[in-house]
C-alpha cells in the first residue's frame, strides 16, 4: 500500500481554498502564486482542474485533464516553485477540500505502477 | 424553508436531525421510511412528497397532492 | 500584516489617481467593505449628487477578512448613490474579484468623474491605469471578461465589468464578475455606465501575511465544519438557493402573479430538483466550501446548449411564480439573459410582474406594451420583455426606469400595483403573513430588500432557547420580549435590528451571509467574527467592538438616506399588505395581512432601540456616541 492524492476535477468547484491553506501553511501567507496546488479554470460546462506541483504518480487524476496540467507545470517550471511533500503525510489541500476533489487516501501499489 | 435547525428544544444527534423532516403544516418532527418519496405527518396528517439530498437526509420538497 | 491595502480615489475626469493609506483608527471604527464604503459614500458626495452624474462616487471594496481564512473571504462590495431610489446604492457581489483587488494591493476604490471615453481600469500589483475600451463597449458580460483576458494575456485576472443593460443606463443595471455573480440591486450597473466605464481589471501577486497562520488554520477548518454540519448548508451544497422555493410555496410565501397570490399552484415545475437534468456540477466563490452555485447548460428552447450559471431563489421568483410561469426553462433563460446583458434579475422581473397585472386588469392594453401579449404565464412575452428591457428597446425602454419612473410615466393609477420600497421592488416573497420579515424589507437602507435585515429563522417558530442564545446579549444588550411565533409583533423589532448589524458585520468582513446566522441559527456570528478577525489580522476586536463598527455604519447609511431627503413615510409598506389578505396558502399563511397599527408601533420600537427619534433621524446622542456627530465625519 500507499498514499496518494486522488484528485476528481468534476467534484472541484473552483473555490481555490487549496490554494489557500497551501500557501499559508507552507508560507504563513496567502498567495496562490506560492501554493503547490493550483486550481486551472478550464471555462463553461468544462469547469477546473486541481494541479498538483509534484511529479511522480502519488498523484492521481480522473476526469479530463487536457492541457491544462502542462500549462501549470510550466508556470510552476518558471517560477521555480518547490513541489508539494504532501505536508509530511497531513495534506492540507486536501483536508481542507470538502467537495471531494482531493482525497488523500492508500491505495494498492499496483494502481500507481 | 423551515429548515430542521435546532426546532426541537431536544438536543437531537446530526443522523437524527438528518433523518426527520418538520411537518409544514403542523410544525411537528417525524422520520419518514427510508427513501420513501413522499409521507404523510403522523401529528396532523398532511401528505408531502420528499427529497432526499443522500442516502440518510431528507427534505420536504412540497405538497404531496392525493389523487 | 494582511491590512496594508490602500485606498486609490481615481478622477475619471482628470484621469488622477491618488493613493492613500487606510490608517488602523478607521478600519477598527469601519472595518472594511460595506463598512468603510458607508463612511466613503458619506463623505466623497455632496448632498444631491446626480446618481447618473460625474459627481456620483463609486466604491468597489474587499472586506477586512477579504481573501483571509474565513471560510468564504470573496465577497466584495459596491456602494455609491442608486440611480434606482437616490438613497443608498449598495451590492454586495460574490466571486473572487475582491481577493484579487487586495492581492494587488488595494482595500478600496474610489471612482469619481467621468471618462471622456469608454475606459477600463487595469489595476495591476499597486499600479492603476486608465486604459481605452472602446473595443468592449456594446460587448455583453461574457465576451467582455473574454476579451480582457486575452488582451492581458492572463486567465487568472479577475473582472467586474457591465453588460449593455449597464451602458444603456437601464436604472438597475448590474455589475458583474464571472457567469453570474452580480452586484445586482439599486442600480450599480448603470452608475458604472454613466462613468463609460466598462470594466475594472485586477491582478496581483502580493501576498497576505497571516498574524497566526496555524491557529487561523485550525480555526478555519473547524467553522468550515460547524458550517456544513448543518442541514441548511448541505442542501445548499446540493441545491443551492433554490432549494428554499418548494417549502415556501407549499406554505403560501411566495408571491404569484405579482401580488394576487401568495402561491404559485401546479408550480412544482420550478422545484430546485428539476435542476439535476441540466446541472454539470457546483461552483463556488472564493474559499467557500458551501458551493451554492448550479453550473449548468440550457437543454431546452432558444438557448438550448448555452452554459449559464445559477439561478438563484430570487430568479425562481422573478421569472417563475411573479410572472405566472412554470417551466424552469423560462428561468433558466432569463437567468442567463439578465446575467449576460448586466440586469437585477429582481428588479426585471418585478417591472414585468407589475406589467402584467396591469395588462390583466385593462390599466394598459397591447397598444402600451407594442403588441406583446402580457398575460401572466406567457413564457414567450416574459423572456422577449427582458431583452427589450435591456436593450431599452419600446416598452421596455420605460420598464427601464425601474418602478417608480415608469409608474410616473404609465400613470392610470399604475403606482397602486407597484410592489416596491423607497423605490426599489421586493423579492418574490410575500409578507403579510411574517410581521418582522415585513419590518425588515420596510427599513432596509436600500429599499425592499430580504437580505439587509431578515430575520430569516424567525419563520421556523424556534424553541425559546434558541432565540435567547441568538438575539439576548449577543453581544449587544437586550432586556426586551422575544417570542417564537412569526405572526407575533412583539420582539420583532429588536431581531431585525440584530439581523441588520450581523449582516452590515458580515459585509464589511466581506464574508458570505450564508455562512452567518440568515438562514439558520447555527452558523457564525459576532463571537466568531472577532476570533477570525484576530487570528487572521492580529487586530484585537472585541464582538461588541464589531457590533458597534457595525451600528456606525448602518447609521452613515440612515444618515446618507436623510441627506437625501428620506423620512418615516419612506419605511413604510406597499399599501396592499395593509388592505389585501393573502388569498391562499396553509392556515398560518393564508387570510393574512399587516395590521397597520401594530406595525407603525413595531416601527416606532425599531426607533427607538436604534436610538432614532420618532421620525427615524439618528439622535445628536447616538452619533455623539458613536464618534460620528460631526459633519463632515472626518475624510479620508
Ligand atoms: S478546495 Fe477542492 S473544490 Fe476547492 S478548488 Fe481546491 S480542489 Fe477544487
Ligand atoms: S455560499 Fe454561495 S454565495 Fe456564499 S460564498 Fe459560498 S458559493 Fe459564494
Ligand atoms: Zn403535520
Amino acid at each position: 500500500m500507499t498514499e496518494v492524492l486522488r484528485i476528481d476535477a468534476k467534484s472541484c468547484t473552483g473555490c481555490r481554498l487549496c490554494e489557500i491553506v497551501c500557501s499559508v501553511k507552507k508560507t504563513g501567507s496567502v498567495n496562490s502564486a506560492r501554493s503547490r496546488i493550483r486550481v486551472v479554470r478550464l471555462g463553461g460546462s468544462s469547469g477546473y482542474l486541481p494541479v498538483v506541483h509534484r511529479r511522480d504518480l502519488a498523484v492521481i487524476m480522473a476526469g479530463d485533464i487536457g492541457p491544462g496540467r502542462a500549462t501549470m507545470f510550466e508556470e510552476y517550471r518558471r517560477t521555480g516553485l518547490a513541489q508539494c511533500d504532501f505536508c509530511g503525510g497531513d495534506p492540507a489541500c486536501a483536508k481542507a477540500c470538502q467537495a471531494h476533489a482531493l482525497r488523500y487516501e492508500r491505495c494498492a501499489q499496483e494502481e500507481v505502477g | 424553508m423551515l429548515g430542521e435547525e435546532d426546532t426541537q428544544p431536544k438536543e437531537r444527534s446530526r443522523e437524527e436531525r438528518d433523518a426527520e423532516v418538520r411537518c409544514l403544516g403542523c410544525l411537528g418532527h417525524f422520520r419518514p421510511p427510508s427513501g420513501a418519496d413522499h409521507a404523510d405527518c403522523p401529528h396532523c396528517g398532511a401528505s408531502w412528497r420528499l427529497t432526499w439530498l443522500d442516502a440518510h437526509s431528507v427534505k420536504i420538497r412540497g405538497p404531496w397532492k392525493k389523487s | 500584516m494582511a491590512l496594508n491595502g490602500k485606498l486609490a480615489v481615481i478622477d475619471l475626469s482628470d484621469r488622477s489617481v491618488s493613493i492613500k493609506e487606510i490608517p488602523m483608527s478607521v478600519r477598527k471604527r469601519f472595518l472594511g467593505g460595506r463598512g468603510l464604503d458607508a463612511y466613503l459614500l458619506y463623505n466623497y458626495t455632496l448632498p444631491g449628487s446626480d446618481p447618473l452624474g460625474p459627481s456620483n462616487v463609486m466604491i468597489v471594496s474587499c472586506g477586512l477578512l477579504g481573501g483571509l481564512l474565513a471560510s468564504s473571504s470573496g465577497r466584495c462590495h459596491i456602494m455609491a448613490r442608486s440611480p434606482l431610489t437616490g438613497f443608498v446604492g449598495s451590492s454586495n457581489i460574490g466571486g473572487y474579484f475582491a481577493p484579487e483587488l487586495r492581492f494587488a494591493g488595494f482595500d478600496h476604490l474610489v471612482i469619481r468623474g467621468r471618462a471622456a471615453i469608454p475606459s477600463y481600469l487595469w489595476i495591476n500589483d499597486g499600479r492603476i491605469e486608465i486604459r481605452d475600451a472602446a473595443h468592449l463597449w456594446g460587448k455583453d458580460v461574457f465576451e467582455t471578461q473574454a476579451a480582457l483576458e486575452q488582451e492581458l494575456t492572463d486567465r487568472a485576472v479577475q473582472t467586474l465589468c457591465i453588460g449593455p443593460a449597464g451602458e444603456k443606463l437601464v436604472r438597475f443595471a448590474t455589475v458583474m464578475t464571472g457567469f453570474k455573480n452580480a452586484a445586482g440591486r439599486t442600480g450599480l450597473g448603470a452608475v458604472m455606465g454613466s462613468k463609460n466605464l466598462k470594466a475594472i481589471v485586477a491582478r496581483g501577486s502580493g501576498s497576505l501575511d497571516i498574524a497566526h497562520p496555524e491557529a487561523a488554520l485550525e480555526y478555519n477548518r473547524s467553522i468550515n465544519e460547524r458550517i456544513l454540519a448543518t442541514k441548511i448548508a448541505g442542501t445548499m451544497q446540493k441545491w443551492g438557493t433554490m432549494f428554499i422555493y418548494g417549502g415556501t410555496n407549499a406554505i403560501g410565501f411566495v408571491r404569484t402573479n405579482n401580488f394576487l397570490s401568495n402561491q404559485l399552484e401546479d408550480g412544482e415545475g420550478l422545484e430546485a430538483e428539476n435542476m439535476e437534468d441540466v446541472s454539470v456540477g457546483h461552483g463556488a466563490c472564493f474559499g467557500c466550501q458551501v458551493h451554492c452555485r448550479h453550473r449548468y447548460v440550457i437543454k431546452e428552447g432558444a438557448y438550448a446548449g448555452t452554459y449559464a450559471e445559477g439561478p438563484e431563489y430570487s430568479s425562481q421568483g422573478a421569472f417563475g411564480s411573479m410572472v405566472g410561469c412554470r417551466d424552469l426553462n423560462t428561468v433558466l433563460a432569463c437567468n442567463h439573459l439578465v446575467n449576460r446583458d448586466g440586469m437585477d434579475t429582481l428588479e426585471t422581473g418585478n417591472m414585468i410582474a407589475w406589467a402584467m397585472e396591469l395588462f390583466e386588469k385593462g390599466i394598459i392594453t397591447l397598444a402600451d406594451t407594442d403588441g406583446i401579449d402580457l398575460r401572466f404565464g406567457n413564457d414567450e412575452a416574459v423572456i422577449e420583455m427582458v431583452r427589450r428591457i435591456a436593450g431599452r428597446v419600446g416598452f421596455g425602454h420605460i420598464l427601464a426606469e425601474g418602478p417608480l419612473r415608469a409608474a410616473g410615466v404609465v400613470g392610470r393609477g399604475s403606482e397602486d400595483y407597484l410592489i416596491q420600497i423607497k423605490g426599489m421592488s421586493n423579492l418574490h416573497s410575500d409578507e403579510r403573513p411574517t410581521p418582522a420579515l415585513a419590518l425588515g424589507i420596510a427599513t432596509s437602507s436600500r429599499g425592499a430588500d430580504h437580505i439587509r435585515s431578515r430575520p430569516g429563522i424567525d419563520v421556523y417558530n424556534l424553541p425559546l432557547p434558541t432565540l435567547e442564545r441568538v438575539y439576548r446579549d449577543n453581544p449587544a444588550p437586550y432586556a426586551g420580549p422575544l417570542v417564537n411565533r412569526f405572526d407575533s409583533y412583539e420582539g420583532k423589532a429588536w431581531m431585525v435590528l440584530w439581523q441588520e448589524h450581523n449582516y452590515m458585520a458580515v459585509d464589511a468582513l466581506g464574508v458570505c451571509k450564508f455562512h452567518t446566522i440568515f438562514m439558520s441559527p447555527n452558523l457564525p456570528s459576532f463571537t466568531e467574527f472577532s476570533r477570525m478577525v484576530e487570528l487572521n489580522t492580529g487586530l484585537c476586536l472585541t464582538p461588541l467592538q464589531i457590533w458597534d463598527a457595525a451600528n456606525r455604519s448602518y447609521t452613515l447609511e440612515r444618515m446618507f438616506n436623510i441627506r437625501e431627503g428620506l423620512t418615516r413615510a419612506h419605511d413604510m409598506l406597499p399599501e396592499r399588505y395593509f388592505t389585501v389578505p393573502t388569498p391562499a396558502g396553509l392556515p398560518m399563511a393564508k387570510g393574512k395581512s399587516i395590521d397597520r397599527d401594530r406595525f407603525e408601533g413595531m416601527l416606532d420600537e425599531y426607533y427607538g432601540l436604534h436610538e432614532w427619534d420618532a421620525s427615524g433621524t439618528p439622535t445628536p446622542q447616538l452619533l455623539e456616541r458613536l464618534g460620528i456627530g460631526w459633519e463632515p465625519t472626518d475624510v479620508l
